[in-house]
């Protein structure tokens, strides 16, 4: 029995909408059973035809489907999705993975483990604006900066005293003891 | 002593206050000086007493004496390092040594700054008597 069943069981009044989804959801039944398996391939389809099987291959519709540029960096034909972040997801919808807010077969983003609830909130409305913080850093860490590099440069003297009188330094030096003069 | 070792630590990149701000500020830096270090001494038929240099220049290079504390202090300087070395790894037998040189430093400090302060009031009594002459000074 796959996983998602167990889960809607064991959750009890969800389970029919559960179950429902779950066998609706037609999506990766048979791309695999090890990690290998489950590699995108190399190269972004390149017919239309390769287009709309890879797009079924990933649980998407035709339309929706894109991949990253293929410039030696890119990701195969894994699909390029818009980024939404877990926390900003509707926290009441029933999910097949209340703890992930993911669905069975759901399309994953490149960089998901990026955008779980744990990590960065990407979509989140900020109290305090990124350049608002920015500012405030690099004013903060500027100032302090200065006043180092400052005074390292501008000698204030609060200890009032003559430098150090050094062996080889050309000067005679006196002591404050007085003897008298033959 | 014409020393071979330059004892002077590097001039930093930027200095910005090269001098000091005020006219009667001694120049802490280098530690020019107004006026002789005799002067005012000499009408009471005194003289002040010239500092002796203890150590000389070859024990202190054998030494291996940092040129930055190759000041007055330096013989027992060398003295307290040696006794260290002999005494070790029970180096707090050698307490009388670091007593005699730490006070050799605070003597210096003191004299460094009476220096300060004397700048200090001759600087004051140079504009003063500026003053006094209406920008000329007599006193030289």
């Amino acid at each position: 029995m796959p996983l998602p069943m167990l889960i809607a069981r064991r959750v009890g009044p969800r389970a029919l909408v559960q179950h429902a989804r779950a066998i609706s959801s037609s999506a990766v039944n048979s791309a695999g059973y090890w990690n290998k398996d489950w590699r995108p391939a190399d190269d972004p389809p390149a017919t239309e035809e390769a287009k709309r099987a890879a797009a079924k291959k990933y649980g998407m519709i035709p339309e929706d489907y894109e991949t990253y540029k293929n410039d030696g960096t890119g990701y195969g034909d894994y699909p390029k999705l818009p980024i939404v972040s877990a926390e900003s997801r509707d926290p009441h919808a029933l999910y097949d993975f209340p703890e992930l807010k993911r669905n069975f077969g759901e399309p994953l983003h490149v960089d998901a483990d990026m955008y779980g609830e744990d990590r960065w909130d990407r979509s989140k409305r900020l109290r305090i604006p990124y350049h608002v913080m920015l500012t405030w850093f690099l004013g903060v860490i500027g100032i302090t900066a200065t006043l180092f590099m400052l005074s390292e440069y501008v000698r204030v003297n609060p200890t009032r005293r003559m430098p150090k009188p050094l062996y080889n330094d050309g000067k005679k030096h006196y002591t404050f003891e007085l003897e008298d003069v033959e | 002593m014409g020393g071979t070792v330059s004892s002077r630590p590097p001039a930093s990149p930027v200095i910005i206050l090269e001098k000091p701000l005020s006219k009667t500020t001694p120049d802490w830096k280098t530690g020019e000086l107004c006026a002789d270090p005799n002067y005012g001494f000499e009408e009471q038929g005194k003289r002040r007493k010239e500092r002796v240099m203890v150590a000389t220049e070859a024990e202190m290079i054998s030494a291996k004496v940092p040129p930055k504390l190759r000041d007055f202090c330096a013989h027992h300087y060398i003295n307290f390092e040696k006794c260290k070395k002999d005494k070790f790894p029970f180096v707090y037998r050698c307490h009388p040594e670091k007593h005699n040189y730490e006070h050799c430093q605070y003597e210096d400090y003191l004299i460094r700054m009476k220096d300060y302060e004397r700048e200090r009031r001759l600087l004051h009594r140079k504009l003063r008597k500026e003053k006094k002459n209406g920008g000329r000074n007599h006193d030289e």
